[in-house]
């Protein structure tokens, strides 16, 4: 019955989505914007949800992967790879999403095998920065330190950026939750809870890892290429920063870990957060923010979603 | 020729450069009651985790069934019909108990079997069903003791290696893990324990070994060595009794 009802909820609150293009004026509204990045951050907190908060590695290298996706949609279709069309094109998006798989697949598998806890997250962030080193020293095919310029005079409308943020923001919670109910999931969050323990009930622990790494780096390479269909100059400044990591590790431990509905509620709030002490405390807002997210931690341990199962108990 | 399910062959295990079980030799037969008794640090756990794949053997030979498992990792011994109940029980605590089972049914050759699986495991101990929602962690020691025994009962083992199952358990639990043990015997599952409480442990198996320090100081049947004065004055304590 629980389920059934938020099912139906949450269908409702996708359509009311939606529908907000019909309503705001998508082009000139602060509001759609803020709208369109926390759908970006609902993808790739969702991803490191699946990494960090149901299989509990915690990973620090989502940045790379969010801009491998950005620059291979960049590098696809300013060298014309595939003849598509590119501007919202899903074999490039897809793309996007597949090259970093095979990232996560090359160092997934030597990380994930030797390392474990601090030390894998250590790593992953190493391979962060040589992933920005590549770019910066990429030469004329990644553009050096000034990156890449696409063609923006195909730009309309904040529409199909919507729509599409949207779709994906959905689409990662899809893949999450379902996976999550899934004989895989279970052995990955049998993982989280006792590697050794579920290896010695007949889970292959590291290919199971290096799985879940895999599809949050596809995710995650999915939001990297709508961004850049957003920013139109890719560089490594904007797509590599460690805040495409931080954010939604951030954004996953506010909203709840191990949740499927945390990284949602965790990336409106922070992003909320974000915007308005941008607005209201412009000078400090960084502060702000800060002691916001400690007080959450200090008084909400499970993170936002965890205030419903407090009230719960207490009755 | 007995029918030797298990064998360990001389096995040494090195923890780092630290040498926890010295040229190690053991054999289980087919459907019997095998103790591991001796005090901390004897190596008795250790010598299961040999068997189970997760801490290896430095030298020696394990076969089951006659062949060779040695180099097997974790997730295969499994597979080919050992169940390994840690000491400690390693449950996945945050999750359920029915999710803790069905994982339990994860190798290849258990997961056809999860639905009488599932009903075995409840039939024997009809508390986890009532509680199969409940998350493994809220559950009491000696329930707890039973799932970590009910998960590894779903792969359906040959051979069921239980570490201190009576561990920290009220005298009531005790009673009930050891009755259970011999039920599941009774049940042509080969057993292989490991026990502090070396009096019960040597009264239900029909064949023991003693560990000291890494090496095998004696063996025989579990009545001859309840009967040791040895064993009677080092283990159980009786050093007082009549004299």
């Amino acid at each position: 019955m629980e389920d059934k009802r938020s099912i139906l909820i949450s269908v409702l609150v996708v359509i009311a989505f939606a529908c907000v293009p019909f309503v705001l004026d998508v082009d000139k509204s602060y509001f759609v914007f803020f709208l369109f990045l926390s759908f970006c951050y609902v993808t790739i907190t969702q991803a490191w949800n699946l990494v960090g908060g149901y299989t509990g590695q915690i990973s620090l290298g989502q940045h790379a992967f969010f801009g491998l996706g950005a620059y291979t949609t960049a590098i696809i279709w300013l060298r014309d790879i595939t003849k598509t069309g590119y501007f919202f094109d899903p074999v490039t998006m897809i793309l996007s999403g597949l090259v970093p798989v095979v990232l996560a697949i090359i160092v997934g598998i030597p990380l994930l095998h030797r390392l474990k806890g601090d030390y894998f997250a250590i790593g992953t962030l190493g391979v962060g920065e040589i992933i920005k080193v590549l770019f910066v020293k990429g030469g004329s095919f990644t553009g050096a330190s000034d990156g890449l310029h696409l063609p923006s005079t195909v730009f309309e409308s904040m529409k199909p950026y919507y729509w599409t943020g949207l779709f994906l923001a959905i689409f990662s919670t899809v893949v999450v939750y379902f996976l999550i109910r899934s004989r895989i999931g279970l052995a990955l969050r049998a993982i989280r809870e006792d590697e050794t323990s579920a290896a010695s009930h007949g889970v292959h622990v590291l290919k199971y890892k290096v799985f879940a790494f895999a599809v949050g780096a596809f995710l995650t390479g999915l939001a990297g290429s709508l961004y850049a269909y957003y920013l139109f100059h890719i560089n490594p400044d904007a797509v590599l920063k460690l805040n495409w990591t931080l954010y939604p590790v951030l954004m996953c431990v506010i909203g709840g870990t191990g949740r499927i509905m945390g990284p949602v509620i965790g990336a409106f709030f922070m992003n909320g957060v974000f915007f308005l002490t941008d607005i209201y405390f412009v000078e400090i807002n960084p502060i702000m923010a800060g002691l916001l997210i400690i007080i959450v931690m200090r008084f909400m341990p499970g993170g936002l979603i965890g205030l419903k199962d407090m009230i719960m108990s207490r009755k | 020729m007995e029918n030797h399910l298990l064998e360990v062959k001389g096995i040494d295990v090195l923890y780092g450069d630290v040498q926890a079980v010295w040229d190690v030799s053991i054999h289980v037969e087919e459907e019997k009651i095998v103790a591991l008794v001796g005090a901390n640090g004897a190596g008795k756990t250790t010598l299961l985790k040999t068997i189970s794949g997760i801490t290896p053997a430095k030298k020696g030979e394990i076969l089951f069934q006659g062949n060779s498992i040695a180099k097997l990792k974790p997730q295969e011994v499994v597979d080919i019909g050992i169940s390994h109940v840690p000491e400690g029980r390693r449950l996945f605590s945050s999750l359920t108990v029915l999710e803790n089972l069905k994982l339990g049914a994860y190798p290849s050759r258990a997961r056809p079997l999860m639905a009488n699986s599932l009903e075995r495991a409840f039939s024997l101990f009809p508390l986890l069903k009532n509680r199969k929602d409940q998350k493994a962690g809220s559950l009491s020691g000696g329930e707890q003791q039973m799932l970590a025994i009910g998960r590894a009962l779903m792969a359906h083992p040959v051979l069921l290696m239980l570490d201190e199952p009576s561990l920290g358990l009220s005298p009531i639990f005790v009673r009930t893990i050891f009755e259970l043990i011999s039920t599941l015997n009774a049940q042509k599952i080969t057993i292989l324990l490991v026990e502090q409480n070396i009096n019960q442990a040597l009264k239900i198996a029909h064949q023991a070994y003693v560990l000291k320090t890494g090496k095998i100081a004696m063996n025989g049947s579990g009545d001859e060595l309840l009967a040791d004065p040895e064993v009677q004055r080092a283990y159980i304590g009786k050093r007082w009794s009549k004299s």
